[in-house]
């Protein structure tokens, strides 16, 4: 048995871990191979001997306390904190959208106070879009030519 | 080791709290004996494993897994924090890293009181154990002490499932010669 991963793979087919047919596999070659066997043998007493002899440790009451309060002293969100975070969000989307009102507000005025000295500008002022529209358009003809 | 503090997205909710006591408390005493024979003695094993709920704690929001990979997750959390304590515990005197070619064929830490083993099988498989170079420790006992799949082992260990094999297979070989060596078999 100087094949590594040949005894891998025994102990594998022993922890339960070999896929159904490479179980198969090494079943049928096991049963033909005497130093197989005997390696089978001696890790089946291994395990049971590590069963019976090699101990599991139950945590001390000691240890067991320590930890449960280390969980009760654990930092918790705490239900008015959650208050205090939606209540801060909600003062935040009030200010963002009167900041946007008043700014599309602002934008309006800019705009009429440019539209109305674009007008005062116009031969005729006042006039109405299409008699604009005519007056750019002759302007753009004319520097065409 | 001091404990960590809690950032406030790591702050936990009464709900997750009572998670956490349903599904990684029940796991105290795998965690304290995984920790026992990382650090193979009681006081270290458990200021680990205090440490290693503190942290598992503070990650269990980001915990998504069944209740049957708790046990997995939890060790895997005790298992780093030991070797981070380790490496804390010997950073003066490090050794050779652990080389698995190098480690794997030669008998380490040969006692002079190896005949004295021989008066008890049972003790001498529990030293044998406390012997072996901690990667081999930990795959023995998270097998057959605490029944974890190939996967969840490699999944704690942070090793492919064929070096969590490899490695199986050695550790259990120079336990049956130590028990061969006490029994004289």
């Amino acid at each position: 048995m100087s094949h590594p991963s040949f005894e891998s793979q025994l102990d594998a087919y022993l922890d339960g871990e070999l896929a159904a047919v490479d179980a198969r596999e090494l079943e049928v070659h096991v049963a033909q191979c005497r130093e197989c066997m005997e390696f089978r043998d001696r890790r089946l007493a291994l395990r049971a001997a590590i069963k019976a002899r090699v101990p599991t440790f139950q945590a001390s009451d000691v240890l067991r306390a320590r930890v449960r309060a280390t969980v009760r002293k654990a930092p918790r969100v705490r239900p008015w904190r959650s208050l205090a975070i939606a209540a801060s969000l909600a003062v935040v989307a009030l200010g963002t959208w009167q900041l946007a009102a008043r700014r599309s507000a602002g934008e309006a005025l800019a705009g009429d106070v440019f539209t109305s000295h674009v007008r005062s500008l116009m031969p005729g002022g006042g006039g109405g879009a299409p008699h604009r529209r005519a007056v750019i358009g002759s302007a753009y003809r004319e520097a065409m030519v | 080791m001091a404990a960590k503090s809690f950032s406030e997205g790591e702050r936990l909710d009464s709900q997750e709290v009572e998670r956490f006591e349903t599904v990684v408390l029940p796991h105290l005493d795998a965690a304290y004996t995984l920790a026992r024979y990382l650090m193979r003695n009681d006081h270290d094993a458990e200021d680990v494993v205090q440490d290693a709920y503190l942290r598992a704690l503070k990650y269990f929001s980001g915990f998504r897994g069944e209740e049957s990979s708790a046990r997995a997750w939890v060790l895997a959390i005790v298992r780093n924090t030991a070797y981070t304590w380790r490496r804390q515990q010997h950073s003066d005197t490090l050794g050779t890293p652990f080389n698995e070619e190098l480690h794997s064929d030669s008998v380490a830490d040969e006692h002079p009181e190896a005949a004295l083993l021989k008066q008890d099988a049972g003790e001498s498989l529990t030293r044998a154990l406390d012997q072996l170079p901690i990667e081999f420790r930990e795959v023995i006992v998270l097998r057959e002490l605490e029944g974890l799949s190939y996967k969840e082992i490699s999944d704690v260990a942070g090793v492919p499932v064929g070096t969590v094999m490899s490695r199986l297979s050695r550790a259990r070989q120079r336990l049956h010669e130590a028990l061969c060596a006490a029994e004289e078999c």
